[in-house]
């Protein structure tokens, strides 16, 4: 009865209904922009630093992120790479790295590195990083090979066929020093590593640092980002009993993540004034509105209707006028989104971009939690401010408003 | 024109409640703008400040190759020319010579690839504002042989404490690998992780010695006067001297550029969207408004007013609507920027307890005089056009259906 009241009232007048569906539709799309172009550029670079750093889940020895050294690698192997893919059905790719500190050097200089041993063909499914090849080719699995990066390369003047030597220290204060070809260069994408980066094949790197069969960390990617957790979790309980401890990605880089959250109060602040804005609009809207159907509301009224019941009817109309509003907010918010991502940028701010390793573009979020948060934050304030015409009701002076 | 001036403010005061909400949208849009902007601006303003101020200065000189190359051997050919030259330039406030190398510093648990600065601590001091990171013990001053300080980081990611002691190994002028062990007087932390994680500090006069038989420095580093000279000076400096490059802190830091460029780009976005809201909140009341008076506008045009002339109303009634309400917001808007500039806003509630790093959690807002008037003629070139629309379907109207309507 009432929602059959508050429907037919919403199309009785048509124009109404559709300048304040489109009011709330415009403020949710403000609101998911907003946080769309603030979260874009963080989510790129979580993005990186993930896949090309941390992975969604580490597995480590337990006392490596106390000490991170060779001595605290694990084992390995066959069987424990099934008990990790048997943990959870969600698990997509596990990638195992050798990770250590090494001294680079050509003929007569030396550079400081951070040596990667990787299997190529699974570090390139878990990142592509291939795909940041500038010269060459990867290497294969046992070849005395190492790829390197292109700012590492530059300094220590060496090219794609000429031989590197790598010194330092293997498993256990072994003694650890070969010589590579070097079968490519890579532009990676983290400008930090560019100076540093070594990559060699799994087994070789292995060999090199007597760590054979051993491993510093492991990369277990779900299928989803979403998944995080929960994959983490049956991780967990599966590894119990071992020295292997897991980590989420946020666990792995709390300082990065910390800075980010600082840099993300600003936006917030603005968000803020974002919401006053919207507050303000609708409120224009909804009491010219109120305005308009004072004297409806007073027929009603003085014909028998209790103040209750029209109150009802007037609230079903807002939750349902809201309702759609934010649904169409949310669909036009989704489809200018896919429209204009990424926005790219030109001139001196494009410049300054690549200079840091950047593409010149600046990405839009397609989070979900933005496009339902943002929703219901501009469903409450459209709520809230659509409360005024049921205050208005409660002290309406039915022969006042009946002669107006 | 008299009568419908007289009409049009009539009407705006036959409807308080409506005008007054419009005006108050009004308002509120030009508020919103200005402290935006101020925000973003102050907030931008203050990171530049920050990153000059303590480490990057204004401008620098180093050997052409040394930013990217990083071997000792590259120092500043006659470091003795310059400084006498950035001693006797008035343009110049304050100076200090580094010396740098890259390197490895090793601890019992790992080794990490770091850049060695060589600080001349009396003359840093008077430079840069560096000294107000440390968190843990004490500056390069400290009465400690062979002093090191880091970054939190790579403390953390090293174990190391002040009191304990790491290595540090760096190739010589000659290529030729040295190693000397350092003390820990101090930990610091800047506003960039990958900084703390890669910087460690050293007196300059310890690392010399290990690096060659005579005084050497890579890099000058000046604050001036004033930041707009830097250019200025860099290019004095470059054509006064053969084999160095001075570079002035926009080409020194990308990180500095990026706050700068993409910044504005940002500004430009986040003020679109908040105008984009502002400008439908404006043109839905302004429909409401017209909508509600469709009859009574009915009702002039069947008595023989021109549809001209209601137009010309209509459009009355908002410029005088705008113009107040543009007065208004214009002096509360002036009047919160005049506030927030010495007290500032503290945004600490929105870091959701992230630590206090670097850059305050209080914003000044800064805003110039031209911004205001873009922001004004955006608000005032919004409301006008957002009332037109109204105004045209106003004189559209069919006076018949409208006089007929509720």
């Amino acid at each position: 009865m009432y929602l059959k009241l508050a429907w037919r009232n919403l199309w009785r007048n048509k124009r109404r209904t559709v300048i304040t569906i489109t009011a709330i539709m415009f403020a949710v799309l403000a609101a998911v922009l907003m946080q769309s172009v603030n979260r874009g550029s963080y989510e790129v670079m979580i993005d990186r630093m993930v896949s090309f750093n941390t992975g969604y889940i580490q597995v480590q020895d337990y006392r490596y992120d106390d000490e991170a050294s060779l001595d605290n690698s694990f084992y390995y192997d066959e069987e424990l790479r099934e008990k990790i893919l048997n943990a959870d059905g969600r698990i997509d790719k596990i990638v195992p790295r050798i990770e250590t500190f090494m001294l680079a050097a050509n003929d007569q200089s030396t550079r400081g590195a951070v040596v990667f041993g990787v299997d190529a063909e699974k570090e390139h499914q878990f990142n592509e990083i291939k795909n940041t090849l500038a010269e060459g080719r990867f290497f294969d699995q046992g070849e005395q090979a190492a790829v390197i990066g292109k700012g590492l390369a530059n300094r220590l003047q060496l090219s794609v066929g000429d031989t590197l030597a790598l010194i330092g220290q293997g498993r256990f204060g072994m003694s650890a020093s070969g010589l590579f070809e070097i079968t490519g260069l890579i532009e990676h994408p983290i400008r930090d590593m560019n100076n540093q980066v070594v990559y060699l094949p799994l087994d070789t790197a292995q060999w090199l640092l007597s760590a054979e069969g051993y491993v510093t960390k492991i990369m277990v990617n779900p299928y989803t980002e979403r998944q995080t957790n929960p994959v983490a979790a049956s991780l967990a309980s599966t590894l119990e009993n071992s020295e292997l401890k897991v980590y989420t990605w946020p666990e792995l880089m709390p300082e990065i993540l910390e800075l980010m959250e600082l840099d993300l109060a600003v936006p917030r602040l603005l968000t803020v004034v974002l919401y006053v804005v919207i507050g303000f609009g609708f409120f224009g809207t909804i009491l010219t509105m109120t305005m308009e159907r004072l004297r409806e509301f007073g027929v009603l009224l003085s014909i028998g209707m209790k103040r209750m019941n029209l109150s009802v009817v007037i609230f079903i109309e807002t939750v349902l006028f809201s309702f759609m509003g934010v649904i169409a907010g949310l669909i036009a918010a989704w489809s200018i989104l896919k429209l204009i991502d990424p926005i790219t940028l030109s001139g001196d701010a494009a410049q300054a971009v690549i200079d840091l390793g950047f593409d010149p573009v600046i990405p839009m979020s397609f989070a979900p939690d933005q496009f339902y948060i943002q929703g219901f934050y501009v469903f409450l304030i459209a709520m809230a401010v659509f409360l005024f015409p049921l205050l208005k009701i409660a002290r309406l002076n039915i022969l006042d408003a009946a002669r107006s | 024109m008299k009568t419908l001036l007289n009409l049009s403010w009539r009407n705006i005061w036959r409807h308080p409640a409506r005008s007054s909400v419009l005006m108050a949208a009004i308002i509120i849009g030009l508020w919103a703008g200005v402290v935006t902007v101020g925000i973003m601006n102050g907030m931008m303003q203050q990171r530049v400040d920050y990153l000059i101020e303590s480490e990057v200065t204004h401008a620098q000189v180093h050997h052409p190759e040394f930013l990217a190359e990083g071997y000792s051997r590259l120092y500043i050919p006659e470091h003795e020319e310059i400084k006498e030259w950035l001693e006797n330039d008035n343009r110049v406030e304050a100076f200090t010579l580094r010396t740098i190398t890259d390197g490895m510093l090793q601890s019992p648990v790992k080794t990490s690839g770091v850049r060695i600065r060589g600080v001349e601590i009396e003359s840093e001091i008077r430079t840069t504002t560096f000294h107000e990171n440390i968190i843990e013990g004490e500056y390069l001053d400290a009465d400690i042989p062979n002093a090191v300080i880091m970054g939190k980081k790579l403390a953390d990611d090293h174990n190391m404490e002040v009191g304990n002691r790491v290595v540090l190994t760096f190739e010589d002028v000659n290529n030729e690998l040295t190693s000397g062990s350092f003390n820990i007087v101090g930990i610091f932390q800047s506003a960039s992780v990958t900084y703390d994680e890669r910087n460690v500090f050293v007196r300059s006069e310890e690392l010399i010695r290990q690096l060659a038989d005579k005084p050497i420095y890579h890099e000058a580093a000046m604050m001036l006067r004033h930041e707009d000279l830097a250019n200025e000076v860099v290019a004095d400096l470059n054509s006064s001297f053969s084999g160095i490059e001075a570079q002035s802190w926009r080409e020194l830091s990308p990180e500095l550029s990026m706050i700068v460029e993409l910044g504005g780009v940002m500004m430009i976005m986040i003020t679109s969207i908040i105008m984009i809201a502002l400008a439908f909140g404006i043109l839905n009341t302004m429909l409401m408004a017209i909508f509600e008076r469709m009859r009574e506008i009915g009702m002039l045009i069947s008595i023989g007013m021109s549809r001209m002339r209601v137009f010309l109303m209509i459009m009355l009634e908002s410029i005088i609507l705008t113009a107040s309400g543009v007065a208004i917001g214009f002096l509360l808007a002036w009047a919160s920027m005049n506030h927030f500039k010495d007290s500032g806003i503290n945004f600490e509630m929105f870091a959701e307890g992230a630590a206090q790093l670097g850059w305050d959690h209080i914003i000044y807002p800064i805003i110039t005089p031209n911004e205001y008037a873009v922001i004004l003629s955006v608000v005032v070139i919004i409301t006008l056009f957002a009332s037109m629309y109204p105004a045209i379907k106003g004189i559209r109207i069919d006076p018949l259906e409208a006089a007929k309507d509720s």
